[in-house]
């Protein structure tokens, strides 16, 4: 019988399990569905809630993950079939040149989110003005050093496709509140001529230190914070009109803006639903894989043998991915032991 | 001033759902984000209109501010909450029901006092509720005959409707009780605001108040929501 | 964006009945006239029962009548199209919405239906719920190839804005063949038709007319209207569309009354889709009844002397 690991997605969660249980003498296949392991967090700039530098970050989990002598790394790859039970699974993988069968005693899925793209947002001119972005893709004009300059002001919109049953989805992305503040300080920093608006519904930062960077962000770095939805944003010659109501005080209000940065949802990866057929686990309503008991399993999928971790089971932070990385691959070893 | 909870209704939704024919819905799904007054061209002109609050208090069963408030009767049922909604909650269908919720408890029967006359005079009479008729005298003078008009474009110099629509119209008015709720409103003519002395301007905040309508006695409306805005009003 | 699937619904018939609407016959017959002949150029034979009413939407929305009184009318007005086994064709957003949304009601509720029916059948009616209901400006877009083959007068060097209605696109979230924020049908059948589209920045704003509010709450309704007739302005397009009457009423009407009240300059024509489609298919001039317009009359002869009479 094997002694091997597979683990599926080489993101933050993915790769912290594979060194969790190299660590421990297990030896893994670690596939990756792109050319480079990292995930979305090798797509930031900085993090939360201490403005870590992201790119050295996640560089020294994937060098180090490389160098495990017993972590094999499969990039352009993806997993074609599933047979068998907890210990001995037959997989069949798709790889850059060919497929590959290996026989693997347990399987930790870390497939991570995929970020949402708000095309349906039309009220927000997404799409059609260039200056209405995603989160995302602000991290990548930061990094690129792209922001706007001089007095500029930036209107940053909370829950775009998240708690929206007409256009997204019901539930709460739980980081974009968290981010967004880090978007907003980011953009002081590197410029501090600009001002910055945060339209948020509530705030949610639960985590360490996370109320204590928003107030940061509203003491230190004179984030203005809005209670209320944006509604629309409408293109008028080179400005975008921001509209939306200041709920505190109960009257619409409008903001110039030169950059409107949106908050998308971070929704499941994709495939997720063909992923878990292929593995024979559930998914939730959503598409995000589902765990067998929300409190004290967290990272048991619905079939012995194969573990969750990281964003793949609902949106989450780096810290919260690392940890799920590591009970996963907790479990994962009492298999091969 | 201090709200005590228990004058609030504690199940009037639950009651009205199925009486406003399932026009008032999901209501308790709000988020109370603010999309929908950030978007509301009303809320644009007047502070004190907002939908949001209105919902809020809604599910929350303040009844008494809603009815009694002006602000119910300042949507421009345009829609645009609706159509930007995150949940779906069809607003302006709201406000119609709640409309008629409010007249039942006594409001806002001036207003509608003052549209009646299209469904008597015109809906009821000729089957098209929008007449020839010019109130504006420039419009008048500019337009001219719109039945000469009318005639050139190739059309009759009238539009009719049949007897038979006329009179299957007027027999659904009298079956389904429009007939005779508008008898009751009908026959009294509305105040003119000019011959209101100090004292009652300073009462009304609102429009000239006639005591009755019809056999309906009216209630005294109030900006419930916040101080009334607009230019006439940030003029005077 | 349409979207596809939306207009892929919408069929081409060989008839179709054509409901009326007041305000266009009382006030811009134009509208009338031209939704006729257009319809008869591109192929589809509009069918008229003079037994047709107000949809009744006006009344509904006043709250004169209840939706007790509104369904029975909606159902009867939709009973003379069924008897005809037609399909229905409506020039207003408000028609639209009310025929649909209250149709739909009914629809999907058998017990107001049957209660409904058992008022038509004292009229010897039945309401069965099987004619759709389309406004002609879908039925413009779902016919754009024809109407492109039929150009007889191009619009060539005429600005044109657009506003297209909070019943249609607004109520019509789900419905409507377009986007409800960022629609662009019409601009594509302007641009068919050799038009050039201006945008301005209070497109998607209500017209403000707000059902009553122009009655019973004028002071909000006029600065309302204010705002997008600025916006218009500033853009100066020669001529605005609307694809519903009531909008139409407000938009050209407003611009007098507040020439009137503020010594203000407001001159842009406003016209109905069906008439622009008219005179892009080469309509004699008396059938677009640009005689019952009030505002930018001047403008509108303008227009006619550069694309030809
Ligand atoms: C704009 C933005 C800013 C953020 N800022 C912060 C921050 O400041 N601090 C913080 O803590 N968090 C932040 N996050 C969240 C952070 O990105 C996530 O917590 C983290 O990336 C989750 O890691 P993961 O490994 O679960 O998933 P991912 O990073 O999504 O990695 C999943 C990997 O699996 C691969 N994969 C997917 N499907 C398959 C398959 N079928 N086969 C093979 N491979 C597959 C993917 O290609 C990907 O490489 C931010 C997120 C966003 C969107
Ligand atoms: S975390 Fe904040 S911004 Fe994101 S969906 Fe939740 S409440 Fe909205
Ligand atoms: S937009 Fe919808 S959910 Fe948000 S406050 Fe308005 S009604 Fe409630
Ligand atoms: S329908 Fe009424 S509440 Fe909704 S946006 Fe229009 S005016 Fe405001």
């Amino acid at each position: 019988m094997s002694k091997k690991t597979l683990v599926i997605g080489g993101g933050i969660a993915g790769i912290t399990a594979a060194q969790k249980i190299a660590q421990n003498g297990g030896e893994v296949i670690l596939i990756e569905k792109e050319a480079e392991l990292g995930g979305n967090f090798a797509k930031l700039a900085f993090t939360f809630p201490v403005l870590g530098d992201a790119k050295a970050l996640v560089a020294k989990e994937i060098d180090s993950v490389k160098s495990a002598a017993t972590v094999e790394i499969l990039t352009h790859t993806v997993l074609q079939s599933c047979q068998g039970s907890a210990g001995d699974f037959t997989v069949e993988l798709k790889t850059a040149t060919g497929t590959r069968t290996e026989n693997v005693a347990a399987i930790i899925v870390a497939a991570g989110f995929h970020y949402m793209e708000p095309t349906a947002y039309t009220e927000y001119s997404y799409g059609r003005s260039p200056k209405v972005v995603t989160s995302l893709e602000f991290e990548k004009m930061a990094a690129e050093n792209r922001l706007p300059q001089g007095k500029a002001r930036v209107a940053f919109v909370h829950c775009v496709g998240s708690r929206d049953k007409a256009k997204g989805y019901r539930y709460c992305s739980k980081i974009c509140c968290s981010y967004s503040a880090k978007h907003a300080i980011m953009m002081k920093k590197a410029n501090p001529e600009s001002l910055n608006y945060v339209f948020y519904i509530d705030i949610r930062a639960l985590g360490k230190g996370y109320e204590e960077f928003i107030r940061l962000a509203m003491e230190e770095y004179n984030v203005r914070y809005i209670r209320g939805r944006v509604a629309k944003v409408i293109e008028s010659e080179q400005k975008l009109l921001v509209r939306a109501e200041d709920s505190l005080i109960g009257n619409p209000v409008e903001v110039e803006a030169d950059l409107v940065v949106l908050a998308s949802a971070m929704e499941p990866p994709e495939g997720s639903r063909e992923l878990a057929g292929v593995l024979g686990i559930a998914t939730d309503e959503y598409g995000f894989f589902q765990e067998a008991e929300a409190n004290v399993r967290p990272v048991n999928s619905s079939k012995p043998g194969i573990f969750l971790a990281g964003s793949c089971t609902q949106p989450m932070e780096i810290a919260a991915s690392v940890a799920m990385g590591g009970l996963a691959a907790s479990e994962a070893l009492t298999l091969i032991k | 001033m201090l709200e005590q909870v228990k004058d609030w209704d504690d199940d009037f939704y639950e009651k009205f759902k199925p009486i406003a024919m399932g026009f008032v819905n999901e209501a308790e799904k709000c988020l109370q984000c603010g999309k929908c007054t950030g978007q509301c061209p009303a809320a644009a002109v007047t502070p004190s209109y907002n939908p949001r609050k209105i919902i809020r208090d809604l599910v929350n069963g303040n009844l008494k501010r809603v009815f009694s408030s002006v602000e119910l009767w300042q949507c421009f049922f345009c829609s645009g909450c609706y159509s930007v909604c995150p949940m779906d909650i069809n607003f302006p269908f709201f406000v119609f029901m709640f409309r008629l919720a409010a007249m039942n408890e006594g409001y806002g029967w001036e207003d509608v006092k003052q549209l009646e006359g299209y469904a008597e005079k015109d809906y009821l009479k000729k089957g098209i509720t929008v007449s020839t008729f010019e109130r504006n005298p420039e419009a008048m003078e500019t337009v001219g005959d719109i039945s000469k008009i009318r005639m050139a474009a190739g059309l009759p110099p009238e539009r009719k409707v049949s007897d038979r629509g006329l009179a299957e119209i007027n027999m659904i008015s009298d079956l389904s009780g429009m007939t005779s709720f508008m008898k009751k409103i009908g026959g009294v003519e509305l105040l003119d605001c000019k011959t209101c002395d100090d004292a009652q301007m300073k009462r009304c905040k609102n429009k000239p108040l006639p005591a009755k309508v019809g056999k309906i006695k009216t209630k005294l409306r109030f900006y419930n929501y916040g101080e009334p805005g607009g230019k006439a009003h940030a003029e005077a | 964006m349409p979207r596809p699937d939306k207009v892929a619904q919408i069929p081409k018939p060989e008839q179709i009945f054509f409901f009326k609407s007041c305000v266009a016959s009382n006030k811009y017959p134009g509208i009338e006239s031209c939704g006729w002949d257009s319809l008869e150029i591109l192929g589809v034979q509009p069918v008229d029962s003079d037994e047709q009413t107000c949809c009744g939407g006006f009344v509904t929305f006043a709250n004169v009548a209840a939706p007790t009184a509104s369904m029975p009318a909606v159902a009867r007005n939709l009973s003379l199209a069924e008897e005809k086994n037609l399909d229905t064709c409506v020039l207003c957003n408000g028609c639209w919405t009310f025929l649909n949304e209250f149709g739909h009601f009914m629809n999907h509720n058998e017990e107001v239906k049957g209660s409904v029916n058992m008022m038509m059948n004292m009229m010897g009616r039945e309401y069965k719920g099987t004619s759709n209901v389309y406004h002609i400006a879908e039925m413009y877009y779902r016919l754009k190839d024809d109407i492109a083959k039929n150009v007889k007068r191009p619009l060539k060097g005429v600005k044109v804005a657009t506003h297209y209605g909070c019943h249609y696109l607004g109520g019509g979230k789900y419905t409507a063949i377009d986007d409800a924020q960022m629609p662009t049908y019409m601009e594509e059948l302007i641009e068919i038709m050799g038009g050039t589209v201006v945008p301005y920045t209070a497109n998607r704003e209500c017209c403000g007319t707000g059902f009553t509010q122009i009655i019973n709450g004028k002071d909000l309704s006029l600065e309302h209207t204010q705002h997008k007739l600025d916006s218009v302005k500033e853009a100066d397009p020669d001529l605005l569309i609307v694809q519903c009457p009531y909008c139409h009423s407000q938009l050209d009407r407003v611009q007098q009354q507040l020439n009137y009240r503020q010594a203000a300059a407001y001159e842009t024509p406003v016209i109905h889709i069906t008439q622009l489609v008219g005179l892009a298919l080469g309509l004699a001039v008396p059938k677009l009844a640009f005689a019952a317009h009030i505002s930018g009359r001047k403008r509108l002869e303008d227009v006619l002397d550069r694309i030809g009479r």
